[in-house]
């Protein structure tokens, strides 16, 4: 519990200060081999204070996470301070804004309604090999305070299933989720997830290499996450790991019309959230407009310090991150391609260089209409490159955090 | 403690075996760029949990504390048996009753030494005076976690395990191109663990610096040599999960029903040890009160053995290996490795090179994904060269290299007659990351897919 004997003592000792409070519960009912295997919950109570100090016109600066705290606590914190190095540059905190919650459904945690989510999944899932699977709701309560009067106080819900299928075949198995707590978005995924795996089962070696490759939606967002995101982050940017630079913002990244956004407000979303871990309220935010750098993702001091946007997406100290990315640019339409449905090691690719040589685990030969599944391959690219020749296909569709259609390419390279 | 945890369950009839874990965290993390602080941040946290089966049902609770009570850990009880009534019946082998108390032997505490003084010293090492390096990243963390385990049949464990890490991330620039290289060092112990972090930042600037000279390599199939960072990876990914007895039982393992079957070239034997002194993956006891334990997994090219819990050792019928680790208080302790290594062989390297003739040596690990199902691997090397007549020529860099586990292992034909130095990883499973290392010899393989140009 934050008491105001500990403020009082932050307000007394400190220059600034920021205390962040979480208080999570979370339910998980685990499926193994179609079996409700174990069900667990958890309660977790952290706080996350920051002090600063002034040291002539420069500020000294110390963090530490608790599960509990008391004033000693905060007083060998302040002494921690004390020994650091004073900051390139504070530019104080944010002030008091309006928000409201976004994410709150009180039926989560009703577990009558979620025990028909995995009942769901063990029955429609009876004739396979339902090897894995999960169903998790949590509830968070927060509460942000500043010394620059933000005392935001909020409640946020979260859902998340998953199922992992097996088929007695040497590619026979296949993984999907939803975020979406809906009796009717459960089976659907059951459904979606078996015709997938039964897709699979007779897959051949690919013949054909000089082919343009198409990077389904779920693809296409690990390894932007890998590659080219990471590179919008300002921090990155201020430590020099990304390829570009604040002075970039507003010049022309990528030769065709490509739209990057970031949007923490997105209804139903997995990462959507009112506030940032510093109390800025959310906002949507052009990343990339028509191959355009127009923002870089800040929190409140590196906007003062470079003097650009705040795009309020602080997730912890001196961090930043994408919420949900919606991507888009000119579509086509295609007759022949490889369609890549899954790989491994998107994580291994080179985020500054956008360099990526991943193996295609799953993949479909596409000729005129008629789908048949390959596999055993390499693709590899260059990130920009891959988008500098990008154009989209299909329909848009939402995953996780991300939403796109398709992308179709002829700058990745097949390798086998 | 277990008084407490006795007078509450034991009105619980319907409770058969229970276990508590009792943890507490202190640990602080150093980072710099270019000579300069960017974050120090410091945490401590304590927290239950509880796992019991009710009627032979697994129910499982846990909570952060400020004071461990009777009431708390009543409510974590009633928790745990609310739970315990979505799941099926399943049982486990009952460990045996240990009372013990190790600790991690620290040269130089961390406690002793300031944070002034571990400040300085990183802020020191990432002080950059090469043109061609744009960002010098330098890390250090220290842990102390402090593990306490009871169960019902009375075992009483006390562990206390220190992780020092020190690490650099390099960015080098030049024309227009840039490269990253990084390298680091970690075990359990004291602050004496990083005394040689300055040479692990000065390895990760030098390789950066050359990387920007460095060629995409041509993709194909191709005979390879993996230094033993690299293969410490694929020991790990390729077989070392496949090995794991609950993916095993999942059906997701290429080795199900593989157990004393030969699987791989009669050269390799591999182990998983969690009894090396003081290494980053090492435990006294599990996470289900087993006493650690080496476990033979490859004889001799034989699958000998799986890594177990106490559940999947019953279903089995193994012993259990103590292989059962949680990430936290807060995760349920599954199957998992922690020094997991090929045993050395009788090739020298130099004789390696010779032999490969004409092929790639690739040098450390960006990562890598394995599919346990299949048995098909991704993994991706810090840099490598071209092999050209039985000698080292060009530098490659972002090299790739995927192919089958059986295949593979049955295409390891030389093994190097020393082990090299492990880089400490964390290993992700379920959620849950656990410290796990290998310190692996090369090795030479045939045939192996390289992803490139």
């Amino acid at each position: 519990m934050i008491q105001n004997s500990h403020l009082k003592y932050l307000q007394n000792n400190t220059d600034n200060f920021q205390i962040v409070s979480s208080l999570s519960e979370s339910a998980n009912y685990l499926i193994e081999n179609n079996k409700m295997k174990i069900s667990t919950k958890k309660t977790n109570n952290y706080y996350n204070v920051i002090v600063y100090l002034k040291d002539g016109l420069k500020y000294r600066r110390a963090s530490k996470n608790f599960t509990s705290f008391n004033q000693d606590d905060l007083k060998h914190l302040i002494s921690v301070a004390k020994s650091s190095d004073v900051l390139n540059y504070f530019h104080g905190l944010p002030k008091k804004s309006k928000y409201k919650s976004l994410n709150y459904d009180k039926n989560i945690f009703d577990i009558s309604k979620v025990k028909d989510h995995f009942d769901i999944i063990l029955s429609e899932c009876n004739d396979v090999n339902l090897s894995s699977g999960k169903v998790s709701t949590s509830m968070t309560k927060s509460r942000i305070i500043n010394s620059n009067g933000i005392d935001h106080e909020s409640i946020d819900t979260g859902y998340y299933a998953y199922i992992d299928l097996v088929r007695k075949s040497n590619y026979g198995d296949y993984i999907d989720s939803s975020f979406i707590p809906k009796s009717n978005k459960i089976t659907k995924l059951c459904s979606m997830t078996k015709s997938k795996l039964f897709d699979f089962e007779n897959t051949k070696k690919l013949k054909q290499t000089n082919l343009p490759v198409i990077l389904n939606q779920d693809v296409l967002s690990s390894l932007l996450d890998y590659t080219l995101l990471p590179n919008f982050m300002g921090y990155n940017i201020e430590n020099k790991k990304s390829f570009l630079n604040f002075n970039s913002i507003g010049t022309q990244l990528l030769k065709n019309k490509i739209n990057i956004i970031d949007n923490p407000i997105l209804k139903d979303s997995p990462y959507n959230d009112s506030i940032d871990f510093e109390g800025n309220k959310t906002l949507k935010t052009n990343i990339v407009k028509d191959g355009v750098f127009t923002n870089a993702l800040t929190d409140f001091n590196l906007s003062k310090e470079y003097g650009i946007k705040n795009t309020a997406s602080s997730t912890s100290l001196s961090s930043v991150d994408f919420s949900n990315v919606l991507i888009d640019g000119e579509s086509t339409d295609y007759k022949k391609a490889i369609i890549v449905e899954s790989v491994l090691g998107a994580h291994t690719s080179n985020s500054t260089t956008t360099d990526f040589s991943v193996n295609v685990d799953k993949a479909y030969f596409y000729d005129n209409g008629k789908l048949s599944p390959v596999s055993d391959f390499f693709i590899s690219g260059k990130m920009l490159d891959v988008l500098n020749a990008a154009k989209f296909v299909n329909e848009s569709k939402r995953r996780s955090n991300f939403k796109s259609k398709d992308l179709i390419s002829k700058n990745i390279k097949i390798v086998n | 403690m277990i008084d407490l945890f006795n007078s509450i369950l034991k009105k619980h009839k319907s409770v058969n075996y229970w276990d508590v874990r009792v943890e507490s965290l202190d640990s602080m993390s150093i980072s710099s760029v270019n000579n300069d602080l960017k974050t120090s941040e410091l945490s401590q946290t304590k927290g239950v949990s509880i796992r019991l089966f009710n009627n032979h049902r697994i129910g499982f609770s846990s909570s952060t504390f400020e004071e461990l009570d009777k009431k708390l850990f009543s409510k974590l009880v009633s928790d745990a048996i609310n739970m315990s009534k979505f799941s099926e019946k399943s049982e486990l082998s009952i460990p045996k009753q240990v009372n013990d108390n190790k600790t991690i032997k620290q040269k130089i505490k961390t406690k002793d030494v300031s944070f002034k003084e571990k400040k300085d010293f990183i802020v020191g090492l990432s002080k950059n005076t090469n043109k061609k390096v744009k960002s010098k990243l330098v890390v250090y963390s220290e842990g102390l976690k402090t593990k306490e385990f009871y169960n019902s049949i009375g075992s009483e464990i006390k562990q206390e395990l220190n992780y020092i890490y020190g690490g650099a991330s390099i960015t080098s620039y030049e024309n227009n191109r840039f490269e990253t290289y990084s390298d680091r060092t970690g075990e359990q112990g004291g602050y004496e663990v990083v005394k040689d972090l300055g040479t692990n930042v000065e390895l990760a600037e030098n390789n950066a610096v050359e990387l920007l000279k460095a060629k995409l390599p041509k993709g194909g199939k191709s005979n390879v040599i993996f230094d033993g960072a690299l293969t410490d990876v694929f020991i790990h990914e390729a077989l070392g999960h496949s090995c794991e007895s609950d993916i095993v039982l999942q059906g997701e393992s290429i080795l199900k029903d593989k157990l004393n079957s030969k699987i791989a070239n009669d050269i390799i034997s591999v182990y998983d040890d969690p009894t090396i002194k003081n290494q980053w993956g090492s435990f006294f006891y599990d996470d289900e009160g087993v006493v650690a334990s080496k476990t033979k997994l490859l004889k001799k090219g034989f699958l000998v053995d799986y890594m177990s819990s106490l559940e999947t050792s019953k279903i089995l019928k193994l012993n259990p290996s103590g292989n059962a680790r949680a990430q936290s208080f807060s995760s349920i302790p599954i199957v998992r490795m922690s020094n997991t290594y090929i045993e050395k062989g009788d090739s020298s390297f130099d004789d390696m090179i010779k032999d490969l003739k004409n092929g790639v040596y690739l040098r450390g690990s960006r990562g890598g994904q394995v599919d346990t199902f299949k048995g098909n691997f991704q993994f991706s090397a810090m840099d490598g060269y071209l092999v050209k007549n039985g000698e080292i020529s060009q530098r490659l860099k972002n090299v790739s290299l995927g192919g089958l586990t059986l295949e593979t292992l049955n295409n390891i034909k030389q093994i190097e007659n020393k082990y090299n130095r492990g880089f400490p990883g964390f290993c992700g499973k379920g959620g849950q990351s656990v410290p796990v290392i290998g310190h692996c010899p090369s090795i030479l393989v045939n045939n192996v897919l390289v992803g490139g140009n």
